[in-house]
């Protein structure tokens, strides 16, 4: 979506024009949703909390600045309600069995040919690995390696500085070699 | 990625020491964010450092597997959340409106009470035991969302 078109979109969401705001929900409903089943990694979950995500920000988008990217700003508000619920579900207790044990299904992996050539076993492989990471190197793995996004657009959602980002970039790509190796792959 | 054919873990690659000042370079020459002089400085070091050359090809790999993974924009179950957010965003119109007319009625209805040819003490009385039904409606209802709030056990399913 062109930036002036969706600034304009926004302008007329912050007017209280509701309609406006389904282009923006459609362009970016399927990143969120990305970014919270890797936090969450519950179909259910993940799909209620992109939609609070999408109410919460139309709500403040006053607080929103418009020269800013609204994906990072809408995927930080995401990101954060996906922090609090895993806090939320953590305590009193631990609901480990939650978990999805595999990976989000592809409708048609085929049509995304240079996005989703790995087997079904080395899906469901990483999946797992990512499961066993630390949140703060799940997050990051996911903004990076997954969302593709900026070191820059990183450190804003994560309000961190960039070296952090590329330190915590490190350490997780590390740790997710460790997770992979014991379980039996073998990296040069 | 390559399974290791019998259940023993590999072995994780040694001598990783000595390369600490260049983590943050190294990420960032895998990413693609490392320009000017130091990413020439980081090829130089590279191009006489074994570890660092294997922990780049290891990094590229992972990335190019999670990428790979088809998980930036996975379909939702149930199709695109557009007609849920759209019901709860343009809700709040309709309450607005709700709480308008509510609010103009119960003073129309006040003004018609004030000014009816009823007892003075009448109205007093029926005004106290408007005003204390209300208070005690308001009381309840702040109590309960309080303990909600901080019931430790609210996330526990029954």
């Amino acid at each position: 979506m062109a930036v002036q078109v969706e600034r304009e979109l926004l302008l007329k969401c912050r007017a209280g024009d509701a309609e406006a705001y389904e282009p923006i929900v459609r362009a970016y409903e399927g990143r969120l949703y990305g970014l919270a089943i890797g936090l969450v990694r519950n179909t259910e979950d993940a799909r209620d909390l992109v939609q609070d995500s999408f109410v919460r920000a139309f709500r403040s988008l006053d607080l929103y600045d418009l020269e800013r990217p609204f994906v990072t700003w809408i995927m930080s508000v995401c990101r954060n309600l996906c922090i609090d619920f895993l806090r939320r579900r953590r305590y009193p207790l631990s609901l480990d069995g939650d978990d999805d044990e595999n990976p989000p299904q592809i409708a048609d992996p085929g049509a995304a040919t240079d996005r989703a050539t790995l087997s079904a076993e080395t899906r469901d492989l990483i999946w797992r690995a990512l499961a066993r990471l630390d949140e703060d190197h799940r997050e990051v793995l996911i903004l990076k390696d997954i969302q593709e996004l900026e070191y820059g657009e990183i450190a804003q959602i994560l309000n961190i500085p960039q070296g952090t980002v590329a330190s915590r970039v490190y350490y997780a790509r590390r740790s997710l070699r460790d997770e992979l190796e014991q379980m039996g792959v073998e990296y040069p | 990625m390559n399974r290791t054919s019998g259940e023993t873990p590999a072995a994780p690659p040694g001598g990783e020491g000595g390369c600490e000042d260049y983590r943050e370079d190294l990420v960032r020459y895998v990413d693609g964010e490392l320009h000017g002089a130091d990413l020439l400085r980081f090829e130089e070091h590279l191009a006489r450092c074994t570890e660092c050359t294997r922990e780049v090809a290891v990094f590229r790999s992972l990335k190019g597997e999670l990428r790979e993974m088809g998980l930036q924009e996975p379909d939702i179950p149930g199709g695109s959340v557009w007609e849920n957010v759209n019901k709860r965003v343009a809700r709040p119109t309709g309450w607005l409106f709700l709480v308008i007319g509510a609010v103009l009625y119960l003073a129309y209805a006040a003004y018609i009470f004030i000014t009816s040819p009823m007892d003075l003490l009448e109205k007093l009385a029926v005004g106290f035991i408007v005003i204390g039904f209300v208070v005690l409606l308001a009381t309840v209802a702040y109590e309960r969302i309080v303990d909600y709030r901080t019931d430790p056990y609210k996330g526990v399913e029954k």
